[in-house]
C-alpha cells in the first residue's frame, strides 16, 4: 500500500504540515477502486486478536466553570476549571475538549492533564483511543474549514496532521490503527504509526461514527456495523448490522448524531433529547443488549423493546437527563443537577450511581456493566402514572407519547391514570380531550370508573368535575348497572360538560332502571322547554325514551303531554312525537291495551 | 277575597287578644297585613286559567298579576309550583321562581331547589334567591349545596342568605366557604355564629380586611344578648381595637353610635358596665371621637 500520510513530528511543525500531505488527500478520494471488501476482511484477520483496553467507568460534566467527572464504581471525584467549547468525549480511558484554541485530554478516571494540542482554528468532532494513542477529528461550527485529522501520542507529541475537505466523522483507534469515519459512506483504516491506509470500507449505510464498545469495534450512524468476519461483505450490506426499531418518540432522538458536526454543551437538543442502545452478540448476527434501549427526552426516559419500539418501561428523574450510556444490563444517565442514575434494563427504579455535586449544562458517561439485575418492582402502569404525576409543562411530548402507550397495557390501573390526568388542573387541555378518548374506550378498571363517577364539581373542597362523557360511553359499554345512580346525579349536575350530556343520557338509556325515574323527570323537566343548545336537545330526547322505558305512568304522561305542550322546544317536541310513534307496541294484542296505548299517543 | 281575608284579620286579632299579646302589636301586624291586601288586586280564577293556558304570554300575564299581589296569590303557589315540575320556558321559568319566592310558601321550597342546579345561570340565581324567601329545610339543603357551587353568584346568595334561614347547622360550610374568600359567608357568620363560633371568625382578622369581617360583626353585635352575650360582643370589640387604626375606630364609633341609648343602664344589675360603656372606653383608648352622641 502506498504511502498516503504525510507525516508531522512537532506539534510546531504544523502550518508545514498541512503544506506536505503528498497522496493523503487520495486515502479520502471518492476515486477509489472497490476492492470488494478484500483490505477490510484482511484487516479484521490481523487484528481479530485484539484486546481493546477496558473502557473507564466513568461520569463527566460540564459545570459553569469546567468539568467534574467520577468514577461510577470506588473512586474520588476531580474536577478541571477551564473553558469548555465542546461537549467532551471520552474513549478509553481518555475524556477530550475543546478549551479555547486548544484540544485538551485528561485522564477520564482521575482527571489529570494528558495533553494539550493546538486545535488549528478547529473544534473537537471526536476522539478515539487504544490507550497508547489517540486519534482526533476536528472542524469548526460553520464547516467552512477543511477537516483535521490528528494522531497524538500519550506525550502529547504529534506525529499526524493532515487537512482535507472530506467531511470526517468521530474516529476510533483499534489495535494500533485509526478508522475514520468520512463523507457518511466510508471508513478509511490508517496505521497510526505509519499513516498508511491500510484498508477502507465501504458500508450502504450512513457513518460518521467509529466506536469501540464492550472490546467490539463499530461503524454507523442511524445504525451500526460490526467490524468483525463479516466486514468484508458490507458493501453488499450483509455484514452484521443492527438498526433500532423506527419508533417515533418524543423529540424524535437520534442514536448517534451526526459525527461531522460540531457540538456546544449550552445545545439542551443535543444533550438532553437522545436514544441509548448498546449492541451486543445475538444469536449469530447482532442485537441489542437485553433488548432494550432507551429514549431520554429532558427528565423523562423510556425504555423500549429493541425489535418493536414498544414501551417497556418508564422512569423520571429529578432533573433533565444531560448525558448517559447504554451498558451491557441497563443504563447510566446523568441529571443537570449532577447525579448519576443507573436504571436497570429491566426498568428497576433509578438507583444513584455517583453525584458529580454541581449542577451540569452536559454529561458524557461510559459504563460497561452497571450490576443491575432482575425485574422492575412497580408495574408499567404504575411508572407511567408517576411520570404523569411529574405535571411539568415542558413534558407535554412525554405525557403524549406515554398516553398513547396506554391502550396497550392491560392494567385496570390504566383507568385510573386516563381519569387522573383528565382531572388534573394542570393537564393541558388537547391531552385530556386525548385522554378521554381512550376512557371511552377502557373496558377494564370499573371500580375506578365508579369511584369517579362518586366526584362531583365541589368548589369548597377543590373537586373538579369527573370526565362524566368518556365514563358514560365506557361503562355504557360495559353495562354495568351500578353506574345508573351516579349517572343520573351527573345528568343534573349543571358541572357536567354540555357536550357529555347526551352521552350521560344515552348510558342511561342502557343502564337506568325505575330507580333513576326522579333524576331523569328533573332532567326532563328543567330542560324539555329551556334546552338551547343541540347536545342538550339530544339529551332530553334521550331522557325521554328512557322515562318511557323506566318512568311508569308518570314518566311516561309527562313525556306525552310535553309531546304536544306549544311550550316545549319545537325540536323536542317533533322528536317526542317520534319517540312516542316509535313506541314498541306492547305484546298483548287485545283490543283494551290496543285503544290505550293508541289514546295515549 | 276581600272578604275573607278581613275576617283572618279578624280572627288574628281575637287570638292576640286571646293569647294575651299586646294589643297594639297585634292590631299593627294586622292592619298591616290589611292594607296590604287593601292595595292588592287579583281575579284569583283568572290567574290559575291563564297559569294553566299553555300559552306563554297568558301565564307570563298571571304571573306578573301574582307578583302585584302576592299576600293574594298565596292560594295559587301550588299552580306556579306546578309550571315548574313539568318545565316551561325560560320566561316563564324565571317569572315563576321569582314569585314562589314573593309569596314565600314554604313548600315550594322542593319545587325550586332543582333549579339551584339549572345550567343556565339566571335560572340558579334566580332560584337562590327564591329560596331565601320561601325558606324550610329544603331550602337550607339546596343552598348548602349551592355553596359549592361553581357559580358564584349562587355561592354569593347561598352564603350571604343562610344566615337568614338560621341555618346553624351550615356553619363549618359557611367558614369553608370564607376560607376559599366568598366573603359573603361572613355576614352569615355573624348572623348565626354561636359564641365559640364567633371568636373562631374573629380569628379570621389576621387574614381578611376589615371590611369583611365587619360585615358579619355588624350582624354580631346587635344581635339580642340571648344568642351572643355581652361578653363575647366585647371579646370581639377588644379584637377589632386591638387593630389600632383609624379605619378601625372608626368602625367601632359607627357601632357605638347604632348602640341603643342607655341612659341609666349604663351600669348593669351585678355593678358592672354596659356594653356600651365599656366600647366607648375602648374608642376613647383607641383616640377615636365619640362626639356628643348621648
Amino acid at each position: 500500500m502506498k504511502r498516503l500520510l504525510s507525516t508531522c513530528l512537532a506539534l510546531g511543525a504544523l502550518a508545514g504540515c498541512a503544506g506536505q500531505q503528498n497522496g493523503f488527500d487520495q486515502a479520502f478520494t471518492k476515486r477509489w477502486q472497490s476492492d470488494s471488501g478484500d483490505s477490510a476482511t484482511r484487516l479484521y484477520e490481523r487484528l481479530k486478536g485484539t484486546q481493546a483496553p477496558a473502557a473507564a467507568q466513568v461520569a463527566v460534566g460540564v459545570t459553569s466553570g469546567g468539568l467534574v467527572g467520577k468514577p461510577l464504581a470506588e473512586g474520588a471525584g476531580w474536577s478541571y476549571a477551564g473553558r469548555i467549547d465542546t461537549v467532551p468525549q471520552i474513549s478509553g480511558g481518555v475524556v477530550a475538549f475543546t478549551s479555547g484554541a486548544q484540544i485538551v485530554a485528561l485522564d477520564a478516571r482521575e482527571g489529570t492533564l494528558l495533553w494539550k494540542v493546538d486545535a488549528g482554528k478547529r473544534q473537537l468532532r471526536g476522539v478515539g483511543d487504544d490507550g497508547s494513542v489517540t486519534a482526533l477529528s476536528l472542524g469548526d461550527a460553520k464547516g467552512t474549514l477543511p477537516s483535521q485529522f490528528v494522531i497524538v501520542k500519550r506525550d502529547g507529541s504529534v506525529p499526524h496532521r493532515y487537512e482535507m475537505r472530506a467531511p470526517l466523522g468521530v474516529p476510533a483507534v483499534y489495535g494500533g490503527v485509526a478508522f475514520v469515519p468520512w463523507d457518511n459512506q466510508y471508513v478509511t483504516a490508517i496505521d497510526t504509526t505509519t499513516g498508511e491506509e491500510v484498508a477502507r470500507i465501504l458500508l450502504r449505510h450512513q457513518v460518521s461514527h467509529a466506536q469501540t464498545i464492550g472490546g467490539d469495534l463499530y461503524f454507523g450512524q442511524m445504525g451500526l456495523t460490526r467490524f468483525d468476519e463479516k466486514i468484508g461483505a458490507a458493501q453488499r450490506q450483509a455484514a452484521n448490522f443492527l438498526a433500532l426499531p423506527k419508533k417515533q418518540v418524543p423529540g424524535d432522538p437520534e442514536w448517534y448524531k451526526d459525527g461531522t458536526a460540531v457540538y456546544t454543551p449550552s445545545d439542551s437538543a443535543t444533550t438532553k433529547i437522545h436514544l441509548w442502545a448498546r449492541p451486543a452478540a445475538s444469536g449469530e448476527g447482532l442485537g441489542v443488549a437485553a433488548n432494550t434501549y432507551v429514549a431520554g427526552y429532558f427528565s423523562v426516559v423510556f425504555g423500549l423493546d429493541a425489535k418493536d419500539g414498544s414501551l417497556k418501561w418508564t422512569r423520571a428523574l429529578g432533573g433533565d437527563i444531560v448525558g448517559g450510556a447504554a451498558a451491557a444490563d441497563g443504563f447510566a444517565l446523568c441529571d443537570a443537577t449532577g447525579k448519576v442514575w443507573g436504571v436497570g434494563s429491566g426498568g428497576q427504579a433509578p438507583a444513584p450511581l455517583a453525584n458529580l455535586g454541581k449542577p451540569l449544562t452536559a454529561c458524557v458517561v461510559q459504563a460497561d456493566t452497571l450490576g443491575t439485575s432482575g425485574e422492575a418492582e412497580d408495574s408499567v402502569a404504575e411508572q407511567i402514572q408517576a411520570v404523569l404525576d411529574t405535571h411539568r409543562p415542558s413534558l407535554a411530548t412525554a405525557y403524549s407519547f406515554l398516553v398513547e402507550e396506554l391502550p396497550n397495557i392491560q392494567d385496570p390501573l390504566v383507568t385510573k391514570i386516563l381519569i387522573d390526568l383528565i382531572e388534573h388542573p394542570r393537564t393541558v387541555p388537547s391531552l385530556a380531550k386525548r385522554a378521554g378518548v381512550l376512557l371511552a374506550k377502557q373496558r377494564t378498571g370499573v371500580e375506578y370508573m365508579l369511584a369517579a363517577l362518586e366526584r362531583h364539581y365541589d368548589f369548597l373542597s377543590g373537586n373538579r368535575p369527573p370526565p362524566v362523557g368518556p365514563l358514560a360511553v365506557a361503562l355504557a359499554a360495559i353495562g354495568d348497572r351500578n353506574a345508573a345512580p351516579l349517572l343520573a346525579k351527573h345528568l343534573n349536575d349543571p358541572a357536567t360538560a354540555t357536550k357529555d350530556v347526551p352521552l350521560v343520557a344515552s348510558a342511561l338509556a342502557e343502564l337506568a332502571s325505575s330507580s333513576e325515574t326522579d333524576e331523569l323527570k328533573t332532567f326532563f323537566a328543567l330542560y324539555r322547554a329551556t334546552a338551547d343548545e343541540a347536545p342538550l336537545v339530544e339529551a332530553v330526547v334521550k331522557v325521554a325514551q328512557t322515562l318511557i322505558r323506566v318512568g311508569g305512568p308518570s314518566g311516561q304522561e309527562m313525556v306525552e303531554f310535553a309531546a304536544t305542550d306549544p311550550l316545549t322546544h319545537p325540536t323536542v317536541r317533533s322528536k317526542l312525537t317520534e319517540t312516542i310513534y316509535r313506541k314498541p307496541a306492547k305484546p298483548a294484542p287485545k283490543a283494551e291495551s290496543a285503544g290505550k296505548a293508541t289514546s295515549s299517543l | 277575597m276581600l272578604c275573607s281575608t278581613r275576617h283572618i284579620s279578624l280572627w288574628l286579632l281575637g287570638l292576640g287578644v286571646a293569647l294575651n299579646m299586646p294589643i297594639s302589636t297585634s292590631w299593627a301586624q294586622t292592619s298591616k297585613r290589611k292594607s296590604e291586601q287593601q292595595a292588592e288586586k287579583l281575579d284569583a280564577a283568572e290567574a290559575k286559567k291563564n297559569l294553566q293556558s299553555g300559552q306563554e304570554s297568558r301565564v307570563i300575564a298571571a304571573l306578573d298579576q301574582l307578583k302585584q299581589a302576592p299576600t293574594l296569590g298565596k292560594p295559587l303557589a301550588p299552580d306556579v309550583e306546578a309550571l315548574l315540575n313539568k318545565g316551561t320556558t325560560l320566561k316563564i321559568t324565571l317569572n315563576a321562581l321569582g314569585v314562589l319566592g314573593a309569596l314565600g310558601e314554604a313548600s315550594s321550597s322542593r319545587v325550586i331547589a332543582p333549579y339551584v342546579r339549572h345550567r343556565s345561570g339566571p335560572v340558579r340565581q334566580t332560584a337562590a334567591n327564591a329560596l331565601l324567601k320561601t325558606k324550610g329545610p329544603d331550602a337550607v339543603e339546596a343552598l348548602r349545596g349551592a355553596l359549592r357551587s361553581a357559580d358564584p353568584e349562587v355561592r354569593d346568595i347561598a352564603a350571604r342568605g343562610l344566615g337568614d334561614l338560621k341555618a346553624k347547622e351550615v356553619m363549618p360550610d359557611l367558614f369553608q366557604s370564607l376560607d376559599q374568600r366568598v366573603f359573603a359567608a361572613a355576614v352569615s357568620i355573624g348572623k348565626l355564629c354561636e359564641p365559640a363560633d364567633c371568636m373562631k371568625f374573629m380569628d379570621q382578622l389576621k387574614k381578611l380586611q376589615l371590611e369583611v369581617i365587619t360585615s358579619g360583626t355588624d350582624h354580631l353585635l346587635f344581635r339580642p344578648a340571648s344568642e351572643v352575650d355581652d361578653k363575647t360582643k366585647l371579646a370581639v370589640i377588644e379584637q377589632i381595637a386591638a387593630l389600632r387604626t383609624m379605619p378601625a375606630t372608626d368602625y367601632l364609633v359607627s357601632v357605638y353610635k347604632r348602640l341603643p341609648k342607655e341612659g341609666k343602664k349604663a351600669l348593669k344589675k351585678d355593678g358592672n358596665k354596659s356594653l356600651k360603656t365599656e366600647l366607648a372606653e375602648i374608642i376613647e383608648d383607641n383616640g377615636g371621637d365619640l362626639g356628643d352622641d348621648e
